[in-house]
Parts: structure tokens; sequence; C-alpha cells
């Protein structure tokens, strides 16, 4: 019970971590609105376009790509995928970015030992990394509809800060504590200090897109 | 399961004219209330409520149990005992705060920011709305966030932070009919703020739709799309002399002086802009057609200055620690114009942790 109570704890504690350096980034990375795609909204929605835009942004500051190139090799259906940044979106996007031109889905890489599993493809120059928890800005669009920000970063454009005795803690109270006088109850919690900061403006960048 | 708890006590006065108010929570109470403390047994006047609660059980976000207090000649009061849906309580967790439904305006004044609506419900001074779709100034419309500066209520309410950068130079056709949404901002701070307008002057002043959260000595940096004019100001951490704005300066912008007002937001920057291109929105039309905004983002810590000085800094000499990447999402009870008390009427609230909630079906 305990093992299960702790694992669930750790789950979310590491999702609330995910959640703080998503609002962060959310909160103050520079803003690039999509525009190549045809809903008639502003943001409109991703397309490759954007994607270079955003890539050339990122190579007009110095960025520094995230991952390697990813060569090609002689198996039917693949595609190499060039150096790379890193964008961190929303699952909703999926089905946007399965609909672009040139995008690249993670099966078709020629080689995927160095993906993760959150890795869903990548087009040109950046990868794509989902998450369900990823920013989403409700009807926020000039037309009222849910915008995704996606944050395209290069390397060391935002870090963590950790707190010396402040990474995570399991604290276990056994039953007699918390107004427990029949001893009754135990309980798990944990806590963690965080502290989000980005280094340098320039290497991050809100893509947002409508289309989810 | 939680133990039963007493999250704490609060109090607060209420204006002439009373308005909504934000209690910070440690957790989501299960039972709240607020009690007029100046009012109760005083039968001289009516007043309504004396008493509003609210259960996590069985009630509603906004909904709300009021007692009222008729006067000694019993006028005034005619019900004792009331409740709502709305203008009650409202629980909200700022890092997942809820949403509204829009509603319809008819005309924005791109001048006086004044947008006329029939319907205010709910909203309140100092809140944030964003705008929809307005036909005729698109590029007012969409993510950008604005704070409520007044409210006539089932007439208009009033943006006046985007009127005043009218005033500095903001230029913004007239919109009709559209849309406003009421919204809770995220309070990761310093943020990235949309600009409304930047003058020409040695030391350039840049407007803002809503309160700024930057402080004197902090860095920041603008990125300026092309149909914004003054591209000069963007990218101004980078290198000069690489990328596509080589001429442009090199170095963050220092954060002089903030005016935060209660309807004039903006900061005075050490940068001399007298030969930039000029500051404009672009047309709604060029908007629509494709356009990111025009932003001013946080970029580090500056040496303070003193009294606004670009040169001299502040005695004794000291760096910025306002400027730090800070938190303050909270849980917040909000109560609402039903529940929040009579003018004048100092209230007390009190909210509590139940140890186990259960409804009973077969008793």
């Amino acid at each position: 019970m305990l093992n299960s109570a702790a694992a669930r704890l750790g789950q979310s504690l590491r999702e609330t971590q995910d959640a703080l350096q998503r609002d962060n980034l959310e909160s103050s990375a520079s803003i690039i609105n999509c525009v190549g795609g045809t809903n008639g909204d502003i943001p409109t929605e991703m397309t490759i376009s954007d994607v270079d835009d955003v890539f050339t942004v990122l190579q007009n500051n110095s960025g520094e790509y995230i991952t390697n190139i990813v060569e090609a090799e002689l198996r039917f259906g693949t595609s190499p995928i060039g150096d790379a940044y890193g964008c961190m979106l929303t699952t909703r996007m999926i089905p946007t970015l399965y609909n672009m031109t040139g995008f690249i889905k993670k099966f078709q890489y020629p080689n995927i030992s160095q993906t993760l599993s959150v890795e869903i493809g990548g087009a040109n120059n950046v990868r794509f990394f989902a998450s369900e928890q990823g920013s989403v800005s409700p009807n926020a669009s000039m037309l009222g509809n849910d915008i995704a920000n996606c944050f395209v970063s290069a390397k060391e454009a935002y870090k963590v800060v950790w707190q010396a005795g402040g990474k995570a803690r399991f604290i276990y109270l056994p039953p007699g504590y918390n107004n427990d006088p029949c001893m009754l109850r135990h309980t798990a919690g944990c806590s963690f200090y965080q502290g989000q900061c980005i280094t340098n403006d320039l290497w991050i960048q809100n893509l947002r897109s409508t289309g989810i | 399961m939680l133990p039963f708890s007493f999250i704490g006590s609060w109090s607060y006065t209420n204006p002439a004219t009373p308005v909504a108010v934000n209690i910070p929570m440690t957790a989501k109470p299960d039972w709240f209330f607020v009690k007029d403390t100046t009012n109760w047994g005083a039968q001289s006047t009516a007043a309504n409520p004396i008493y509003a609660e609210w259960f996590s059980a069985t009630m509603a976000q906004g909904s709300y149990l009021a007692l009222g207090q008729p006067s000694s000649t019993g006028a005034g009061v005619t019900t004792y005992a009331s409740q709502g849906t709305s203008g009650g309580f409202t629980f909200i967790d700022q890092t997942n705060p809820p949403t509204f439904t829009k509603v319809a305006v008819t005309t924005v004044n791109g001048t006086t920011f004044v947008v006329a609506t029939a319907n205010t419900t709910g909203i309140n001074v100092g809140d944030f709305v964003r705008l929809i779709n307005v036909v005729g100034a698109q590029q007012i419309s969409g993510s950008n966030l604005y704070q409520v500066t007044a409210v006539s209520a089932g007439v208009s309410i009033t943006l006046g932070f985007a009127a005043s950068a009218a005033s500095a130079g903001l230029v913004v056709a007239n919109g009709t009919t559209g849309f406003y949404q009421k919204v809770y901002p995220g309070f990761f701070l310093p943020n990235t703020l949309p600009v409304a307008y930047i003058t020409q002057a040695t030391q350039a002043v840049v407007y803002f739709f809503r309160q700024n959260p930057y402080t004197p000595g902090e860095l920041v940096d603008f990125q300026i799309p092309t149909p914004y004019g003054m591209t000069q100001l963007s990218n101004l951490t980078g290198k000069s002399g690489s990328g596509p704005f080589s001429s442009n300066p090199s170095g963050a912008a220092r954060v002089l002086s903030v005016v935060n007002s209660a309807t004039v937001s903006s900061i005075t920057i050490d940068v001399d802009t007298t030969g930039f291109t000029a500051f404009q929105f672009p047309t709604s039309a060029a908007f629509a057609g494709g356009a990111s905004p025009a932003v001013c983002m946080p970029a580090g810590s500056g040496v303070v200055p003193l009294n606004g000085s670009a040169t001299i800094p502040a005695s004794p000499p000291g760096t910025n620690l306002a400027d730090a990447f800070d938190n303050r999402s909270q849980y917040v009870m909000n109560i609402g114009l039903s529940a929040v008390g009579v003018a004048n009427a100092n209230m007390q609230v009190f909210a509590f942790k139940a140890d186990f909630v259960n409804g009973i079906t077969n008793a």
C-alpha cells in the first residue's frame, strides 16, 4: 500500500515539476505566431514554413542545437532528420503535425536509438516532444480558438535551480499525527523546492499554433 | 484523507461601493463563511447579507447561502434567508484557473477603449479580459489581456491602460462586433507582455495594456515584428553586428522607472529611440493577414538606478532582486458581490477543511 502511494506521489511530483517549468515558459518566453496555415485564424495552424521561421530565428540568435543529425540509412520508408532544436508541445497538436507537409514521424526515422518515448517526430530542424500537460491557452486566438504554446528551445535556453536540501522528499507519518488521537491514519506526502528561469530570451521561442 | 483543520481567518473592510474580494487559501476549503461584524445585531438599518457561506459538498462554484438582517422597523430587507448560483463563492486554483464564456460586444472605441456590451455580469475593476474577433480591429483581438479600469453595469467596460497608450500614440481603428472574455492570468512573474506603444525619445517609454511586473534596474528585451515598425529595438540581448538586426544596439534595455497607476502602465528604458522607426500597430487587415505580437520580455537583472537616472546608480548601489522569476500562483476564494457584504462593513472570514465529506443515501 505504501509502495503504491509512493509511486503515485512520485508521478505527481514529477508532473508538478513539469507543470512549473511549463508555466514559466508560457509566461516568459518570446512569442511567434504561426502564419503559414490556411485556417483563417491568427495564429494559424502550424506549417513547415512556420517551423523553418522559428528555426531561422534561433539560428540568427546563435542558438545551439540540442540533438545531432539522424543520418539516412538504406531502409525503406525512412527519412533523415537534421540537427535539431527541441519543441515541447501539447499532445493536442499531434493531428496538426501529422498533417503537416514535411513532418517525419518518429517511426520513420532511420534510427530511433537516440529518441525519447515522448518524441513524436521531426520536421527539418525541429524535433517535437508531446505531453498531455503541454501548454494550451484557451480561446486565445484572434477568432477565439484554443492556442497551443509550442516551446522551441535551443541548448541551455532555460534552467531549473535546485535549492540545497530542497530536492524531492518523501514524508511518511505513522498513525497518531495530525489530529489523530486514536492512531487510525497514516499519511504520506512529498515536497520539493524548485526555481525556474530563462537564461537567454533569444534561445527559446513560443511558437503559437491553432488547429488543435 | 486529510484531517479536519481550521484553514484560517481573514478580515476585510468593504468600501462605500463593495467590490469582489479575493482571499488567499492554502487548501480548498470544505466550509467557508463570511460574517459582518459591524452590522451584526445593529438594526438601525437593513443589511443584506450580514452572513454568507458555502459548502464544497453540495454547492456549485459561484453559489451561496446568505442571511439578511431587517431594520428595527422591518423595512428594507424582505428576504431574511436567501441563496443563489452566481455572485457567491468561487474557488480558484490560479495554476489551473476556470475559464469563462465569451460575451458579445457591439463596439470597441479605438481611442477611449470603451467596450460596449449589454452584459457586464461578473466583471469588476482590475479584472482581465481578452477581445475576440473584433471586426475592424483584429489587431487587438486574440491572446492579449486587457485590464478593466471601469465598469458601467450593463453598458460597457473600459480598458483604461489601452486608452492611456492611445493618448501616447497607439493608433487603433474603432471596432464593431466581437466578443470579450474574462480570463485569469498566469502568476509567473516577471512575464512577457505585449507592447501597446513605444515613444521615440532619448529614454523611450514603453506602454502596456495592463499593469506591468517590471521593476527599476531590471533588464528587458523586445521582439518587434516588422509590421510594428520599431524593429531596431528587437533582440537587444543578441550580439550587435550579427544576425538580421546587425545595426541594433547590443545589450538588454535597463528599466529606469516604472509607472503602474490606475490607468497607466509603462516603463522608461535607457535606450535612445529617437532615430528608430516609429512604433505603430498593424491595421486590422494586416494583422489578420498574418502577424505576431510585439512583446517585451524579462532579460535579467541590472544595476538599480537612482530615481530613474540612466547614469547614476542607487545609493548604496545594488542589483535588483525584485525581478527574480517567481511563481505567485496560489489558491484563492473569490467572494462575489452577493456574498461580500454591505458598504463600509468590517467582514470576518473563516475557512475549514473537513475530515470527510459524505452524502448519506439510506439513513
